[in-house]
This record gives C-alpha cells, structure tokens and sequence, in this order.
C-alpha cells in the first residue's frame, strides 16, 4: 500500500471541502473495499478522508412514519437491530450475509452502497422496499429513489464530492425475501441476489449480480400486479420474463446461463411463497 | 504521511509513530510485538488477524492504525491472564481444536466476543460466528466442539461468582 | 488390544499452550536487528523469452541494499529433478515465476524498487494443457530437459514436454481383455488445487562473509531443505544450518524446496544481513506449488462373476511449468494405478508433462487423490451397469490377505482390513436402505462410497533419527527432526517414547522444532509417515538408552545386563525388584560411596530405514510400500434437481490406522482430511484464462468455512496392528482427503443418475450435467 494524507474532517462540509481539493482523494467509511483495493494497489490515494468522525449520522432511527438508517451503521448494527429484524426482515437478513461477522462489524451501509458493485447484498432489499437515500454535498441535501442511485459498476448518481447521508425507508406493512446464492454458504460474494417485495398485492421484483446494476424488473411486476389471481403458471411466465431481461456476465462465480437458470427458479420460488402457491 | 498517535491496547497506551499506509495489524505486530494476531491474507477474507476492535471482533488488516486511535483493543495477548489460561484457551487444547496453531489467536479472538454476547450459542449460531474464521486443519469440527465446553465452563465460572 | 499407559488416550497436545497463548512463533514473528525486506518481481505472462533486465533505477533507489536476478545467481533446484531456476533464466514459464528480488531496509522500499525494475520479453507459444504439451509439433516447455539431472528412478522423454513416464505391467493385458465378460471404458479430469495452509510461506536468511548460511524457515522438511540449498548454491553441509519454527500448515506446500531459494540469493548480495521474505496470499498461489491437474483413461475388463480380470489406465499428470518435487507423483500415482484392488493384469501408464501452468507439486494425498478419483469412479458406473451393489462389488474385489497389489507386493493379515473399512461405512450410512423422503419432490437423496489406499511415497532411503536424553532427575527430553506442521507429531512421538520408557508422558519434554546444527537427521515430514518411522526411531533410541544403562547397572549391581529391566522409576534385577537402582542415581554416571563415578550422562540414539527397493523400470514391479493405509469414505447427499445445490448431509471415513496412538489428534487428521477432501470435490479449482491465473485470492478461490460442515461427520477407527509400525500403528495424515470426491460424486449418481467426471463437483456442473441428460 502507498502512503497518503489521513484526514479527519469534523463535519461534512470539511469533508467535502476535502475531497473536493484533489483528484484522488477518497472517503474512507469501513474501509472493508476501500483498503482491500489499496492494498492491491488498485487505488492510489492522495488524500483519505475519515467519514467516521464528520458527524455523518450512524445509528437506526424509528421515526413515525420511516426508519433511517445513518450512511455510517454497520451491517452488524443492521443484521441485529431488532426493528430491522421486525419490519424490514429481508434487509436484515441481506446484511447478516454479506461477508463474515468480522467484516461485518466494521463494513458500513453506505460503503456498501457508494462502491456500487452490481452484487452489492443491501441493494435489492432497499430497492425493493422503497427506500430513498439522502445525498449531501455539505451544502445542499438531496434525495434520490434507490432504484435510480445506482449507474453502472462502480458508478453512482454521487457527483463529485457528493456523500451518502442517510437511508430513508417507509414504514410499511409490505413483506419482502432475500435470496443469495454463493459458491460456499456464507462470507461469499453472491453469484445471483434478489429480493422480491409484496405490499397490498403490489410486487416489487429486484435482481442483483445479473447487470451492471441491481435491476428492478417492472414488466414482472407488472404481470403479476395486473393477474387476478396467481398461479404456478403466472409465476413460471414471470420469472421467464425476468429471465429475459436480465443480462448476467460469465465470470468466477458463475456462467451467464447459470445466473439465468438461478434467477428462474428462485425468483419463482419467492414469489411463490409471498403469494402462497406451491413451486 | 507519519504521525504520533496513542493505541490503547489491552488496556495499556502506547504512543507509537505510524505511517499512514500501516494497518493495525502491521503496528501491532511490528512496532508493539503483540504477533499473537497473524496476517493469513491480509484483505479480510481469513480472519487470522482479528482483535477485539471497540468491543467487536474485526480484522485488523482492514482497518488503519491512524483510524484506531482512540479506541480500545484487545489481543489474544490481552486475554491470556497472567498465570493461567482463560477458559476458552483451555477448552481448545482440551478438546483438540488446535492443529498448525495459524488461525486460533483469530479463533479465539472470535470466540471470546461470541460468548460474551451469547453465553449459550448453538450450533448454528458457532458456525455462523467463525465462519470467518478460515481453518484449513482441523475441519472445524472439534473447534466447535471447544466453544461449546467453553461455554459450559464460563457459566459455571460465572454461577460460582454469584 | 494391549494395555498402554500413554497410547489410545487423548494426551493433551504438547504444543497446546504455545499455540493458543499466542506464544508459539511462526516464520513472520521473527525479528533480527539490523534485518532487511525482500520483495520478489514476477513474471506477468506464462511463457515468454526474456531479452533483457534493468535493475538500475532499482539499485538507485535509497534504501535498496540488493538485487538480484538470473544474471547474477542462476542455480537451479530440485528434489528429484534440477529443473527449476532460482529466478526464471532465459525465459519465464509461468506467470508469477520470479524474475528479480530486491531487499530493502523497508517493506515499502523493496515494493517500490521492484516496480523500478524493467524487464523486457517477447512471447512465446502457450503450452496451456495437456492437449498442448503431447502435441506432436508441441512448443517444449524444457528444451534441455535430458541436461538435467534427475534421480534413476524417473524416466522424462527425449525431445517432448513429458518430464515422467511411469509404466506399470502385471500378467497378460491383452489376455485379460479377451477373457472379459464386459470392458468399461471412460475419462476422468481434475484441476489443479492449491493447499492453502493458513500461513503463508516465509523465509529469513543471512549468508556471512565466511560463507556460513543460517535460514530460518516456514518447511517441513529442514534438512531436504539444507541439502538441496547447499546443492543449489555450492556449500558443504556443515555450512548451511536450517532453522525450523512451527509451521503453520503445510499439506505437502512447505515440502522439498520452495521459497527459501529467493531470500538466500538475496542474503549473498548483502553478506552479514538477515533478509526476511514473507509471502502474500496470493504470492503463496502463484509461487509455491501446486496439486497437479490429471486426465485419467481407465479400461476395466470384468468376468461375468464380477471379478475384475484386467485393467489399463492412463494417467496424465500437468505438472506445469517445472516438474522437481512432482515427478514423483507420477511415480507414486503410477505404482499405485488401480487402487486397493486384486487384479491380475494390468497395463498402467502414468506421465507427467509440462505445462506453462503453477508448478505441481506435492499435496496430500500425492497421486492418490488424483487416482482414486478415477478408479473410483469408474468401480461405481461397472457395478450400477452390472446391477450389482456398489458396495458389494468392493468386497468382492478390493485386497484381501493372499491378494497380490499392482506392485506384486503380497497383502498379508498385518497390512489392514479393507473391508472392515468398507463395512463400518456402509452400517453408518445405513446402506441398502433408500435415504429418508427429501421435503420436496425435486430434491432427490443418495448414497455413495468409495475405498482408498496410499503408502508413504519416498525413495527407499528416506531414514530418520532420534535421540532420548536424560535429565538429572530421570526426567527425559525426547529430540527429532519431524516436523510439527498441525498433525500433532510432538505429541504422538513424546507418547510413543514415554510408552517404551515405561514413563508417563508428563515426565517428557520434546524438543520439537529442529535446527539441523543441533536436531537428529530427519529426510522429509511427509508422505503421514512421521509417526510410523519417527516412532521407531524413537523406539530404538530409547532401547539404546536402556542398554547403556543396564550396562552400568550390570557392573554395580554385579549381573549380567541380560538379567536387568528397567521401568520409569528404576532398574532392577528381573525377579528381585528390590535389588535396584533409582534412575537419578544412574542416569548421570553412578557414584560409589568413595566417591568415584562410573558412566556418564544417558542419550540413547535411534535410527529407523524402511526396508524398500527400487522398482523395476519396464514394468513398476517391487517393493515401494513400506506399510499400506487402508480406508472407506462415504456420503449422503441431496440434490435440488432444479437448481444443482448439493447439500452434504452425513461424511463418514473409516481408515484401518493400527494402534491409535492418540485418538484426538488422530480424529483431528481424520476429520481436518475429509473436509479439504470436501472443499476439493466439491469447490476447489485454479482457473486459467490465457494461460494466467485468474483467481490467486480468498475472493474467489474459496475453501470450506465451518458453516459449510455437513450436517453429520463422523470417524471410525479400524485397527489392526502393522506389524513394522511402533507400537502397531501406521500413517493417517493424508488419507482422509483421498476419496471423499468419489464417494460424493458416486452418491450424486445414486440421487439422480448423473455422473460426473470433472472435478469438482459445483452446483453449476450439477445443474448443467442435470439439463444435459434431459
Ligand atoms: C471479506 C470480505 C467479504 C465481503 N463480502 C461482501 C458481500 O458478501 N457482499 C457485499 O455486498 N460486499 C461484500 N464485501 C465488500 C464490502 O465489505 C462491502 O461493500 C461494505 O459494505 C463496504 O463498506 P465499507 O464501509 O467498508 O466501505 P469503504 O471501503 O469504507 O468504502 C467503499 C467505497 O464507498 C465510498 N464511501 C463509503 N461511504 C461513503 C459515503 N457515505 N458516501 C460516499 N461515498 C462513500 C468510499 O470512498 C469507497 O470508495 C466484502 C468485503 C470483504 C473484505
Ligand atoms: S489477515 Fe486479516 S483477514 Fe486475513
Ligand atoms: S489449526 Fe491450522 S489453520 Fe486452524
């Protein structure tokens, strides 16, 4: 790893005002990709700037009518936060996946989230719940859907200098399941990820790991939105068309036909068992 | 970038001069010769390298020294009392969970967090613990095994002080 | 069963407190003032010429003491054959092959200086499988291969890429065939796998300006080490000195030689500085070695009975880019061909060639492994086409007493019961009977099981020493070389020495970790046979201790020795205990009331030589084995047709060991071998792409954590005593890895009809086999 500037900004603006000096420069939250990438020398930074001590907010909150979750809580604080187990099960469950515990208590939501990587596991989750993110460039706040934060591998709507604050989450009564299927069974990357998302008969349908982004698909959603009833050969008709809009790569973890084949049946199994029917 | 920083580890300040680029695990073992914690990838993956970070297990090759100051830590140095064994090391030579010796400073670094939030964790609950705990020895099998007398014995010591 | 006081029990392991204290040391803890830090350059393409090396911006640099390269240290190394450079020389054959080593005051200086450093190539043709390397107009990896020198027992071939060639001939082949009732014919594949010790390799050497050479070093084998540096770089024994902490794994990686190489070429351009070289992770996949990847052809001839009459098998080892250590496995691979089985003709023909792929090398198992991938499974698809129980069909043609191995070796009662290992398997999986209804209906469940058989594999003058000291207080410090690499040696061996002293273990202490200055003289700790001939090693030393102090017993006490016996506290005149003498009056020389003193300070010397013969060149026949492990794995095993996920629900491994000397250790080896048997069958794989490594990491070279145990694993102990093993017991260490691939692969088939012949066995493959069949 090459030497760089450790910075420790005390607010936000600092931090921005930061990173916005350099070319180079990186935020550093966790760090569980951030020094992994240094280490191969990947990245090359000039300058580090510590999120951990800018007053980014950290904790979960319950609010009324919303949870947030800090940019900054761990996917530990997320995996055993007992609201989160209650409302939002799938993300909870998504989180205590990803990685190992060791990882997991310092890797952080928004970490996961910034470094944009098409497998990310608490992408599905909040896509599919809603969720909406606050965006904070140290003067200015701003919020966007989750389904449209994510650009391309590696790449955010974030503009220069712009953070991840807060995770905004609507309380609802909708249920959701996440699904992950690695090589071994934990402390994995996931070849195929997916949540699927019920609430009053509306499904939200999100796939990870099978394009460059996580992908919610509407025209899924749609057809079993729009059926009066569901059966076993709606779904079967669903999860093709998931299939067919999905476009998954080849790589370490698992051939393109795979992922399609995975997809097929576990998004088929999903919305079997939020719609109650036998797959 | 160098700087002057204190590590409070195992309950003793250390003023140590670090290098931006140095992981905790680096200072640990190369400027305050606590080489109990091993580096066996250095990029997260194995967990040979775990310390107790502010309460929790983490890797210390993932986290920066500059980061650390500040925050308290514990080694398997820091668990060992000073005339005997703490119960969990006991119970790993007792029940065989030590082959090549590589990865349990980390196991039981693991161990020892796991069994203060969960006096009595299952099966299920130990494998998910460890699981990033990479052992290519023993199978896992009497590790498990060890925590679980570990546990039997720690309540026991915890019902006699009571 | 006899009565022990020390053997069968589980004795808590010597070396227990170092390592869960934090105390024990490995390579990486060690710190010398004034030290330096290697980092080593690697070739970033698999095979090409090398046209020129600039070192000078390197050599610049502030705090780079020395560099180095082929130009200036161009030794070659090898166990068995010399043929791979200290730094790749005139042209690089695999990516990550060292090309260059600086040493640095810092870390983080001998990583700068390395990128400074400015290498020139020119491709070459891709040598990229074994398809490639028999090629008849194949691009030769080695085209000086008959310059090199090699042990008489190999056999490479002139002016092709096959550095080995095994044959193997028994009886008439060809009558065989002809008699056959039914012939079976089929292919088998595996890759290469790496043996990811959790400690990366790491070596620190100092090389003084009176040429002495001092290496500390992460090996398993400390004096193959020494001898193999001072025959690389030009030193007399006495020269070199090799120091060995504990190991952090080994598995066959720290075997023969390996990184040491790099740090001593550095250590001679910066005379009088300790140079320390410690591997990365992925360093530890690119620059150790490797198991070698194999295609096997297996023709079986039955008899319409079910006996098998003939077998030919063809066995191609990728040894990849330097074959040194590997050649061996062919061999090893290639005298064991057909596995635990009675067959009266047999055509084997085992190759190794090279590759530009990781350098093969040992890994537990050694052949073995790769073997019985093949043989077992081509024993399941003969028995399911001739509707016959697989299990059964074992029974009826594994070794029995009276059976004669494919070396023409005779089985006797002493060499181990197959098929007690068979039995106690097919009763712990409840065999014949169908597996418990799976929840869903496309989740099918099966059982599958497959026999082993290895021989420590080692030239027939592999010898060991050991030596027994006594202490004033008739204590006693117990010296050998074997190494304690995780399998519990100190232990086992301490045991085996306080059994023969009649002592309990408790007045014991081993001085385990050797240093060639000082330590016996020990060949390897490899191939599970430290144990075994450490242990009689020992047991002779110990027997010599005895003599010599009934030697001087035999003078105070005015009888003969013959008429002496000695137990842990005293010797004594056999009939008369009371006419004694306490072992602290004695140990250090016996004094008379006078005052003079006869004898001295006891130290019994051992040594132990398996009694084994070279083996014939044409047709492999002889004496190879110097005692045979026997044993029987099997799996029950779901399948989720429609997804290919494999789930592991019950492991059994019944191995017939001998004398269990300590049983928890020995479960450890059990239970530690069948769960990298699993990562091996089910997960493990080195991927090329052009020729390069595409997964040198833990992201996506995956091995089993504790969450993917099965749902059952289980051991079962057989014992019949070898009759050449200490106390009856014999080798355990690799075998428990050896056949769990075919045992899951034989119960995949048996829950869905497919079978697979490609390790390893990925929920992907499964899938994909699934839909083929359809
Ligand atoms: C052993 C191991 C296993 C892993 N397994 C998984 C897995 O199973 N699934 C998975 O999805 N990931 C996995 N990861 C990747 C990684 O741990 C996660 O992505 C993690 O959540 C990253 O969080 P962090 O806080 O450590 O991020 P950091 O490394 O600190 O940062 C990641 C990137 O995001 C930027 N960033 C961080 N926070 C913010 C913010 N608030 N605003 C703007 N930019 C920000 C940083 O500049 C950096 O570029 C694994 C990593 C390791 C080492
Ligand atoms: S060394 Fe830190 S996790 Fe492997
Ligand atoms: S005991 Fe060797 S890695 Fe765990």
């Amino acid at each position: 790893m090459e030497n760089f500037e450790f910075i420790s900004p005390i607010t936000i603006k600092g931090a921005v005002s930061q990173y916005k000096k350099g070319a180079n420069n990186y935020y550093l939250a966790g760090g569980t990709d951030l020094i992994v990438l240094m280490r191969e020398g990947i990245l090359v930074p000039e300058k580090i700037i510590d999120l951990k001590t800018a007053g980014l907010p950290s904790g979960i909150k319950k609010l009324k009518t919303e949870i947030r979750i800090g940019a900054l809580a761990t996917l530990s604080e997320i995996e055993h936060s007992s609201f989160i187990r209650k409302e939002i099960p799938f993300l909870a469950e998504a989180a205590g996946k990803l990685g190992s515990p060791l990882t997991r208590n310092r890797a952080t939501i928004g970490g996961n989230l910034c470094n944009a990587s098409p497998a990310a596991d608490t992408a599905t989750p909040l896509i599919a719940v809603g969720a909406k993110f606050i965006l904070s460039d140290g003067k200015k706040e701003r919020r966007v859907k989750a389904e449209e934060f994510f650009k391309g591998v590696k790449q955010t709507v974030l503009k220069k200098g712009e953070l991840l604050k807060e995770i905004v989450i609507p309380r609802s009564a909708g249920k959701g399941i996440f699904y992950k299927k690695s090589r071994i069974k934990l402390v994995d990357l996931a070849t195929v990820n997916m949540t699927v998302y019920r609430e009053k008969k509306k499904y939200r349908i999100v796939i990870g790991a099978c394009h460059i982004t996580p992908l919610r698909i509407r025209a899924a959603e749609e057809k079993l939105n729009k059926a009066k009833k569901i059966d076993l050969a709606l779904i079967n008709e669903t999860a093709e068309i998931v299939v067919k809009t999905i476009k998954p790569i080849s790589d370490m973890r698992g051939s393109a036909e795979y992922r399609k084949q995975l997809v097929e049946t576990h998004v088929a199994r999903l919305i079997g068992e939020l719609a109650g029917v036998e797959v | 970038m160098s700087k002057d920083i204190t590590l409070n580890v195992n309950g003793i300040d250390h003023h140590v001069n670090i290098q931006g680029n140095e992981t905790l695990l680096k200072v640990l073992r190369d400027k305050l010769g606590l080489t109990a914690a091993k580096e066996g990838c250095g990029a997260g993956e194995c967990g040979a390298c775990a310390v107790i970070y502010n309460g929790s297990p983490a890797s210390s090759c993932l986290i920066l020294a500059v980061e650390a100051e500040g925050v308290e830590i514990l080694t398997l140095e820091g668990i060992t009392p000073k005339d005997h064994l703490h119960p969990i090391q006991q119970a790993f030579i007792d029940k065989g969970a030590v082959q090549c010796g590589f990865c349990t400073p980390g196991m039981i670094i693991t161990t020892y967090s796991l069994l203060k939030s969960n006096p009595d964790p299952s099966e299920d609950e130990i494998k998910k613990a460890i699981s990033g705990n990479l052992c290519r020895c023993t199978g896992y099998v009497q590790i498990i095994e060890a925590i679980r007398e570990a546990a039997r014995r720690l309540k026991r010591v915890k019902g006699r002080r009571k | 069963m006899k009565n022990f006081i020390n053997l069968g029990r589980d004795v808590n392991r010597l070396d227990g407190y170092d390592k869960v204290s934090g105390n024990a040391k490995y390579i990486a803890d060690y710190e010398f003032p004034g030290m330096l830090y290697a980092k080593v350059l690697r070739s970033p393409h698999p095979h090409a010429e090398i046209i020129s090396i600039n070192t000078s911006a390197a050599e610049k640099m502030e705090g780079v003491i020395a560099v180095t390269h082929s130009g200036k240290c161009s030794h070659k190394m090898g166990l068995y054959l010399v043929d791979r450079p200290v730094f790749a020389t005139g042209k690089v054959r695999f990516k990550g092959e060292p090309v260059a080593a600086v040493a640095a005051l810092t870390e983080d200086i001998a990583a700068a200086a390395i990128k400074k450093i400015k290498v020139k190539y020119k491709m070459l043709p891709l040598v990229d499988n074994i398809e490639d390397a028999l090629d008849k107009n194949a691009t030769l990896v080695h085209p000086d291969l008959m310059k090199y020198s090699y042990l008489p027992i190999y056999y490479p071939k002139k002016g092709t890429n096959i550095f080995n060639h095994f044959p193997l001939r028994k009886g008439d082949i060809k009558k065989g065939f002809k008699q056959s009732y039914k012939i079976y014919e089929n292919e088998f594949t595996l890759p290469q796998i790496q043996h990811v010790p959790m400690e990366p390799h790491g070596a620190i050497a100092k090389w003084d300006r009176n040429d002495k050479l001092t290496v500390y070093s992460s090996v398993q084998s400390p004096f193959t080490l020494r001898n193999l540096l001072r025959l690389a770089f030009g030193l007399s024994h006495k020269d070199v000195r090799v120091i060995a902490p504990y190991v952090g794994g080994g598995f066959g990686g720290k075997a023969g030689i390996n990184m040491e190489p790099l740090a001593v070429a550095l250590a001679k351009e910066a005379k009088g500085k300790w140079i320390k070289l410690i591997f990365s992770r992925e360093e530890v996949f690119l620059g150790t070695t490797v198991r070698q990847a194999m295609r096997a052809r297996v023709k079986t001839g039955i008899a319409k009975n079910g006996r098998i009459i003939a077998e030919e098998i063809e066995m191609i080892f990728d040894g990849g880019a330097y074959a040194e250590y590997g050649t061996n496995v062919v061999r090893a691979a290639g005298y064991t061909c057909i596995g635990p089985y009675d067959i009266k003709n047999v055509k084997g023909d085992t190759y190794g060639v090279y590759t530009n792929h990781l350098v093969g090398g040992a890994f537990r198992g050694f052949g073995h492994g790769e073997l019985h991938w093949a043989v077992e499974s081509q024993m399941d698809i003969i028995a399911n086409d001739l509707k016959m129980d697989p299990a059964e069909f074992r029974r009826l043609n594994v070794l029995k007493p009276g059976s004669i191995n494919s070396m023409g070796e005779k089985i006797t009662k002493h060499t181990g019961d197959m098929v007690a290992c068979i039995d106690a398997v097919a009763k712990d999986l409840k065999w014949g009977k169908p597996s418990k209804k799976p929840a869903k209906p496309y989740i099918k469940r099966g059982k599958g099981l497959a026999v082993l058989e290895k021989a420590p594999a080692m030239p027939a003058n592999a010898t060991s020493c050991a030596r027994v000291k006594f202490n004033e207080d008739a204590t006693v410090i117990v010296q050998f070389s074997g190494m304690e690499i995780g399998q519990g040696c100190i232990t086992a061996l301490t045991q085996i020495a306080a059994e023969r002293l009649k002592m309990d273990v408790s007045k014991l202490h081993a001085a385990g970790l050797p240093d060639t200055d000082f330590s016996p003289y020990e060949w390897q700790t490899v191939a599970s046979r430290i144990t075994w001939a450490v242990g009689n090693a020992i047991i002779n030393a110990v027997d010599d201790a005895h003599e010599k102090i009934k030697k001087v017993a035999s003078k105070v006490l005015k009888v003969k020795a013959s008429q002496l016996d000695i137990d842990g506290e005293k010797v004594f005149v056999i009939g008369n205990k009371g006419k004694s003498i306490a072992l602290p009056l004695i140990i250090m020389g016996y004094q008379y009331p006078d005052g003079h003193t006869i004898g001295g300070p006891v130290e019994g010397v051992g040594t132990f030589t398996p009694h084994l013969t070279n083996l014939d060149a044409k047709t492999g026949q002889g004496h190879a084995a110097a005692e045979w492990t026997f044993g029987c794995e099997g799996a029950e095993i779901e399948v989720d047709t429609r997804t290919g996920e494999l789930k592991i629900l019950n492991l059994v491994g019944a191995f017939d060991l001998g004398t269990v000397i300590n049983p928890s250790t020995a479960r450890g080896q059990i239970i530690g071998g069948m769960i990298q048997g699993l990562g091996s069958a089910v997960l493990e794989e080195l991927k090329y792409k052009d020729g390069k490594i595409a997964n040198p990491s833990f992201v996506d070279y995956k091995i089993p954590t504790a969450a993917d145990l099965p749902d059952k694993i289980k051991h079962i102990f057989i014992q019949t005593p070898d009759d050449g093993g200490p106390f009856g017991a014999r080798a355990i260490g690799e075998h428990p890895m050896i056949s769990i691939p075919p045992a899951i692969a034989n119960a995949i088939y048996d829950a869905t009809g497919v079978r697979i012949k490609a390790l390893p066995l990925t929920d992907e493959k499964i899938l994909s086999s699934l839909k083929e069949k359809k």
